[in-house]
């Protein structure tokens, strides 16, 4: 058994390795990807987005500009976006968003008002103009 | 209240399932109990001064600090759970057969007590901050009395320690003479999960590729942030968007875990 042991380990080694560098090639094209990112400004007031949903250019890079306009701190989620971040009342926050594929809702949501802060966005059929 | 009571108790559960399983991983193990309680102790002080320099840490780092911050602290939990893994697994028998002597047993290892100890530290200085910063908010916004904000703290805290102490007790019960086993690919499934989290969030700062995102879309079906959602994804990890870095991450975790678990000891470690 131990003979057969390390080569499987090798091969699942090599088989992740080969993963990662499928996701580095993947990357380059998003790279090569040049345009300036279309910008989102959300504001956070009363605990709720504003605006609360938005549509967005697919294949474009999104820069989300979130600012927490209460005087209390909120978590910025969005799980589709992987996105989770405290921002303090009064501040604001960016996030640079890589292209997303057209025809998709990424929601997201104030962590600590669930009941008031939720959001969508909403990535558009057709391919941006460039 | 509802709503502090609701949020102390997500933030608490994380902990507490990560906290039930490692005891339960570590049975046996002298002097668990008291590493347990100053695992907590540590990772409350820690997640309280953490909070007070929280903005700072936000804008550190170009503004991806917390990003950072969350991704390390994660993968620090992973990886003191495989090692608490994999020394269970190799010594976990000696503790056994020296059950009834405590000197013996203490004679026998005591590492992974101080494992455990740092995991749950570390586990509450991450969930531990989120939580001050909220509680923090819910003060400042005047409508909540500080009576209805220390009953909701209250009833979050029982309600997530509750649910810790019946995953224990029903690990322990459920597994008979084989809660290692059981507990070793729970705890493979949790960390899988955790690990994933981390690269999603380096992901999202920017940091490294997440390939093909999301791989699959399960949002609809069941959310993430609904609370069976945050549930299986807590103690299974389970993502209804995940990126193929993230599935990757999840499945060598996965591996990795239930290899230390369940690996072949040489005769000489097996028997002796």
């Amino acid at each position: 058994m131990a003979v057969l042991r390390t080569p499987r380990l090798i091969i699942g080694l090599l088989l992740v390795a080969a993963g990662w560098v499928a996701l580095l090639a993947d990357a380059i094209p998003a790279a090569r990807a040049d345009d300036a990112p279309f910008e989102v400004r959300i504001a956070i007031r009363n605990h709720r987005f504003e605006p609360a949903i938005i549509e967005v250019p697919a294949d474009r890079p999104l820069k989300l500009i979130v600012t927490n306009e209460d005087p209390t701190p909120e978590e910025f989620e969005s799980i589709g976006l992987k996105i989770e971040r405290i921002i303090p009342g009064g501040k604001t926050a960016e996030f640079l968003v890589k292209p997303l594929r057209p025809n998709r809702n990424f929601k997201f949501f104030g962590e600590f008002h669930l009941d008031t802060a939720q959001g969508q966005l909403v990535v558009k059929g057709d391919v941006a103009t460039k | 209240m509802s709503q502090i009571a609701l949020m102390v108790f997500r933030e608490t559960l994380e902990v507490a399932v990560v906290a039930a399983l490692l005891l339960a991983a570590t049975r046996g193990i002298p002097g668990r109990w008291t590493w347990a309680i100053v695992g907590i102790v540590v990772g409350i002080i820690g997640a309280s001064i953490i909070a007070v320099f929280a903005e700072r840490l936000a804008d550190s780092v170009a503004g991806s600090g917390q990003d950072v911050f969350q991704a390390v602290v994660l993968l620090a939990t992973v990886v003191l759970v495989a090692w608490t893994i994999a020394w269970m697994r190799t010594h976990g028998r000696q503790i056994a057969a020296r059950a009834r002597d405590t000197g013996r047993r203490i004679a026998a290892g005591t590492a992974p007590r101080y494992l455990m100890a740092t995991a749950i530290a570390v586990c509450i200085l991450r969930d531990g901050t989120e939580l001050a910063m909220f509680l923090v908010g819910a003060r400042m916004a005047s409508e909540t009395g500080a009576t209805s904000l220390l009953a909701g703290f209250a009833i979050g805290i029982g309600g997530g320690l509750a649910v810790g102490a019946l995953l224990y007790r029903g690990v322990m019960a459920a597994s008979l003479g084989h809660v290692f086993n059981a507990v070793a690919a729970l705890l493979a499934f949790l960390g899988a999960g955790l690990a994933a989290d981390a690269i999603g969030k380096l992901c999202g700062a920017g940091w490294l590729p997440s390939g093909i995102d999301p791989l699959w879309d399960t949002e609809e079906i069941l959310s993430q942030a609904s609370d069976l959602g945050r549930f299986l994804h807590t103690l299974l990890g389970y993502m209804s968007q995940p990126s193929t870095a993230q599935v990757l991450t999840y499945g060598a975790t996965l591996a990795l875990v239930l290899w230390l678990g369940f690996r072949r000891l040489p005769a000489s470690i097996a028997s002796r």
